[in-house]
């Protein structure tokens, strides 16, 4: 599963419909992307270790994949105040 | 009446699915295909047909609608899957930052022990949801509403 491309925020009044901005997160995860593999290796690296050892938890990796798995299922979340006049909306596409 | 049918037309009647879908559903029932057959529920019943249209049925996002006494109005779409990640994320936590995680929450007042989710409970809680509303009307006008769509 993909993270969100894009994250829409739109503020504005109940008068005024405001100004919506179009984020591209696609972005964000290119730059994080070389940071992230580099995170996975020593992951992989620590439960090797940690499972030589006998340790009993060693799924960091997992754990790992896990978050990213989070961060997928973000996707489609979306978020709508309207309070005191004001309007905010957020949506992860 | 079988389990099945009883759970279909209770969706239709709760307006979770169309009467198109509510259907489809019984077709598929009916047809009682036995080469593709899908696991239904918590109580262990086997639905046998084309498991698509009762996939398709099950829950996607969980709705939480407030309206404030103030006409505020706070309108949350959080995808099911995001739920199902999240929870089968703190599976995966390490037992000392778990116990850490518990005690603080205990501490606010949330005593939810995540240790003892499981993952086969945490698929039989999403599909619980489906049959989930919960609908509170406060005494000054605000309304709080949580659903499953």
């Amino acid at each position: 599963m993909f993270p969100p491309m894009l994250l829409y925020l739109r503020f504005g009044t109940e008068e005024r419909p405001g100004f919506g901005l179009w984020l591209p997160l696609f972005m964000v995860w290119l730059i994080l992307l070389p940071i992230v593999v580099l995170v996975l290796l020593v992951t992989v690296l620590v439960d090797v270790v940690l499972f030589l050892a006998n340790q009993s938890y060693h799924h960091y990796t997992l754990l790992l994949l896990s978050c990213f798995g989070v961060l997928g299922a973000t996707r489609g979340t979306v978020v709508s105040i309207h309070a005191d006049a004001h309007v905010v909306d957020m949506e992860f596409v | 009446m079988s389990e099945d049918r009883a759970r279909i037309l209770n969706m239709l009647a709760g307006g979770k699915i169309t009467a198109e879908e509510a259907e489809n559903l019984l077709d598929a029932l009916d047809s009682n295909r036995p080469e593709k057959t899908a696991y239904a529920g918590s109580a262990g019943s086997v639905f046998k047909g084309d498991p698509t249209p009762l996939l398709e049925a099950l829950p996607k996002f969980l709705h939480v609608k407030v309206d404030g006494d103030a006409g505020e109005k706070v309108d949350v779409k959080v995808p099911l899957a995001l739920v199902r990640s999240g929870l089968k994320l703190t599976s995966l936590i390490p037992p000392q930052a778990m116990e850490q995680i518990t005690s603080q929450m205990a501490d606010k007042g949330m005593s939810i022990d995540f240790s003892n989710f499981k993952p086969e409970d945490i698929d039989e809680l999403i599909e619980a949801l489906r049959e989930m509303e919960i609908n509170i009307d406060g005494k000054d006008g605000e309304k709080v509403r949580v659903y499953a769509e």
